[in-house]
């Protein structure tokens, strides 16, 4: 379980990173979703996210952004660490993309980020429970086998 | 330019809905190199302008002059959705031009914009529920400047108007001008700049252009007019600059501050006749400052990117044109001549 929940983390910081480096690109560029997420494809620090090759796949073959995203999300979800909750807030992410100026997108990304933000955070600290539960039961058991050895 | 046309239609089919993409893969060459716009309106027929004039897109993939029962109906939906296909589903990137009304396409076919403007303190901030598109299909037309610069640069570079009404090729003749100067067609490899505020003449796609604007030119693309031609003549000392649809007058001030630099201009300017020349500001203005040389008129219809005629400033019927105009804020050519050479 822990494991798994260290992947979830990774991808959702990766997901965080990937907002942030379309915000920017977008408040000072401008540039469209297809130049956006090539560039993510490109970078070294999003290894995680194998969707969005999915996403410029699907966009190529003719899909909508919305269409392709959620689409390639489906898809991961089924395969990755991410949950149902997870695949709900980045389609509806997808859904208001590109829909509004540079100020509205930039805002609907600030919003992405925090509750990702959020999210990882939550999860940090329940990883973090259950790691101070398992090393209490470990101390415990070992006073359980001390005492029926002595 | 048969070839460059079907060229044109295939980069922009892959905007259109399905549907549209279907019937035009359906029609024979000689249909689709005759496409010169696209209209798209909302629950309306697809209309295609050729140049023989407007026509309907029918089902079986022809083009008909009259309207029937194969006409092929464009839904709300498809016209939204080809608006965003248009935007690279991102309409923040195109936010400016689309409050400009256009939008250039990879290839720089210029797509026309009509809806709803959203104003805020009198400006234009954004346009929304937009019911109309007009596709103008861009085509390179190697050797239409031909003419111009065996009549006009054979002795060195010149100040030039080209003038034409709208689909006349002004911008097509404007590129090769630029290409073949650039290239050394006038005598030796001139440096050029060209103002792409529309991205139309170059095309850039990144850092690449995908017109041919010749090997010795520089590009602004984007730039208001007058900002990138004082970055030019600042930053990029250019022989020649290039300017496409020259519209307002402070545009013109900026021009001929430029040309007292030193610099020489090809500008394009709306104008159906030379009597419309001189009936509009910007090239009645351009004109009476008696720095441009020559006047390059284009034909229409079937002579779209032709040279109709080319008139040397200060020619008598030129004059003519401009007499009851010319009197009241400019300087008749003869004089302005003299004034130039003095």
């Amino acid at each position: 379980m822990s494991v798994k929940m260290l992947e979830r983390i990774k991808i959702l910081e990766q997901t965080v990173m990937m907002l942030r480096q379309m915000k920017t690109q977008i408040v000072f560029k401008r540039e469209p979703i297809t130049i956006l997420l090539e560039n993510i494809v490109n970078g070294e620090n999003y290894n995680k996210l194998t969707y969005i090759n999915d996403v410029i796949d699907k966009m190529n073959a003719g899909f909508d952004f919305f269409d392709a995203w959620k689409k390639s999300i489906n898809t991961f979800i089924k395969i990755s660490a991410l949950r149902r909750d997870d695949e709900y807030l980045l389609i509806s992410f997808a859904s208001n993309f590109g829909q509004s100026d540079a100020q509205g997108q930039a805002a609907e990304c600030d919003a992405c980020i925090n509750l990702l933000e959020m999210r990882i955070e939550a999860l940090k600290s329940k990883a973090e429970n259950g790691i101070k539960i398992y090393n209490m039961l470990g101390i415990l058991s070992g006073i359980f086998i001390a005492i029926i050895l002595f | 330019m048969n070839d460059v046309n079907e060229k044109g239609i295939t980069e922009v089919m892959q905007y259109l809905p399905m549907r549209i993409q279907n019937v035009i893969v359906k029609m024979n060459s000689q249909y689709k190199s005759s496409i010169k716009e696209i209209r798209l309106r909302s629950n309306k027929p697809v209309v295609i302008v050729t140049e023989k004039g407007c026509a309907f897109l029918s089902v079986l993939g022809k083009i008909s002059y009259i309207m029937s029962d194969n006409t092929v109906i464009l839904s709300c939906d498809e016209l939204s959705d080809t608006v965003k296909r248009i935007c690279g589903f991102s309409l923040y990137a195109h936010q400016s031009e689309i409050t400009d009304g256009f939008i250039t396409l990879k290839g720089g076919h210029r797509v026309g914009i009509c809806g709803t403007a959203v104003n805020e303190n009198g400006k234009t901030i954004s346009v929304k529920d937009i019911n109309c598109i007009n596709i103008r299909i861009a085509g390179e037309k190697q050797g239409c400047a031909t003419e111009i610069i065996s009549n006009i640069f054979t002795n060195g570079l010149s100040n030039i108007i080209i003038a034409g009404a709208p689909m006349s090729g002004k911008t097509t003749v404007l590129r090769e001008l630029v290409r073949q100067i650039s290239d050394g067609n006038a005598g030796e490899y001139y440096k050029c700049a060209v103002m792409d505020e529309r991205c139309e003449i170059a095309a850039v796609n990144g850092t690449e252009f995908e017109n041919n604007v010749g090997i010795n030119t520089d590009v602004l693309s984007n730039y208001p007019k007058g900002k990138g031609v004082a970055q030019a003549v600042r930053t990029l000392s250019p022989d020649m600059i290039f300017c496409d649809e020259t519209s307002s007058l402070d545009e013109v001030k900026d021009i001929l501050n430029a040309i007292m630099c030193g610099v020489h201009f090809a500008v394009t300017v709306h104008a159906d006749s030379l009597r419309d020349l001189y009936k509009r500001n910007v090239p009645s203005r351009l004109i009476g400052s008696g720095l441009f040389n020559y006047v390059v008129m284009l034909g229409t219809k079937t002579n779209i990117g032709k040279v109709e005629r080319i008139i040397k400033v200060g020619e008598k019927d030129l004059e003519n044109c401009g007499n009851s105009i010319a009197c009241n804020d400019m300087y008749s050519f003869g004089k302005s001549d003299e004034r130039k050479n003095a």
